[in-house]
């Protein structure tokens, strides 16, 4: 392999970008092949014996319920772009803060111009961000928990659970008792 | 490579069938599924942790069973909890195998007359390879049933054996 090597960097001086590319190209394919060969033979070697209880989803010993794609409530949407636009205006605040402090454009058009052009930008910046930030409070888009606000009429948890429940697992249980125990009732 | 000479007197060369090295491979690497059901799996978790360390015996807990290799059951075995069992052994790839540990999972222990919720030995469920004895037993117990299982499966028997 050092030899290889040595015989692409004699031969391939000229276009060393191009060797560089050639390495990187090699890298990938011995990934690929590393990748493939592996899960191949494993996939060989390892003894297969699918049934429908193994293929079932993992859901921690429960029996899977449902879809996983249930309906996820639209206000969250809304909540997510919120704190993707802020997240950005977080992101965008660096290269602002970066070049403001930079001596390239300063050197330009002078010390107190670049000062008050960048205070400038930044205040805007924000302050579009911010009165985004109050129409959203005002129209109640943050209000996750207002239920009411959406119309969404909340239900008594206070429930009890129905005696009728208690006899179905009893009777569900009671052949796995073994006949020979003390009754303690 | 001087040691391995030394110790088979071979020049660091072993031959051995595909089968035997499957099978030192998966002796090696007993991943068990994370199952705490009772106080069982504190001595579980003590085992697995640095003062005892079952890493060094190739044992790494799983959160899937499907990458586990063994199924530890450690603690009371409830009617409830039996399908969750079932169900999670049957997840697992084979081969694959079970320890029972402590008096809990090998028979009921304390509720096997009065417990009418404790299902009487978790080997009514699965099949179990190997029974760890004790109220809980101690790390050691379970290192040494680990230990017992992996002598089971050293001597399993090849395919061409079993024909």
């Amino acid at each position: 392999m050092k030899c290889y090597y040595q015989f692409l960097l004699q031969n391939i001086t000229l276009v060393s970008e191009q060797t560089a590319f050639l390495h990187i190209f090699l890298a990938v394919v011995g990934v690929m092949l590393f990748v493939v060969v592996g899960l191949r033979v494993s996939a060989w070697l390892r003894p297969n014996k699918p049934y429908a209880e193994k293929l079932t989803t993992y859901e921690s010993g429960v029996e899977p319920v449902g879809n996983a794609w249930a309906p996820v409530n639209s206000r969250l949407y809304i909540i997510g772009l919120v704190f993707i636009l802020f997240e950005l205006e977080t992101i965008l605040l660096f290269p602002w803060a970066t070049v403001w402090v930079s001596e390239e454009s300063r050197q330009m058009v002078g010390d107190s111009t670049w000062n008050l052009y960048m205070a400038i930008l930044g205040t805007f910046f924000i302050l579009i961000l911010g009165i985004g930030l109050i129409y959203a409070v005002v129209k109640g888009r943050l209000a996750y928990s207002h239920t009411a606000a959406a119309g969404v009429v909340q239900s008594s948890f206070r429930s009890k659970v129905p005696l009728s429940y208690y006899e179905k697992i009893n009777e569900q249980y009671a052949s796995h008792v073994p006949t020979n125990h003390n009754k303690l009732d | 490579m001087d040691a391995i000479s030394n110790k088979t007197g071979e020049g660091g060369v072993i031959m051995v069938a595909l089968e035997d090295l499957l099978n030192w491979a998966e002796r090696s690497s007993l991943w068990p599924i994370t199952f705490g059901l009772a106080c069982c799996a504190i001595e579980m978790m003590g085992a697995y942790a640095s003062h005892y360390d079952l890493d060094r015996l190739g044992v790494i807990p799983r959160n899937s069973p499907r990458q586990a290799d063994v199924m530890i059951v450690s603690g009371t075995v409830t009617f409830k909890m039996a399908d969750s069992i079932r169900r999670l052994y049957d997840q697992m790839p084979e081969p694959r195998y079970v320890i029972s540990m402590g008096s809990c999972a090998n028979c009921g222990g304390p509720y096997w007359q009065h417990g009418y919720h404790v299902v009487k030995g978790v080997d009514r469920i699965i099949p179990v390879d190997v029974y760890v004895p004790g109220c809980p037993p101690r790390p050691e117990a379970l290192i040494g049933g680990i230990l017992k299982l992996q002598e089971k499966i050293k001597a399993k028997l090849t395919h061409s054996q079993l024909q």
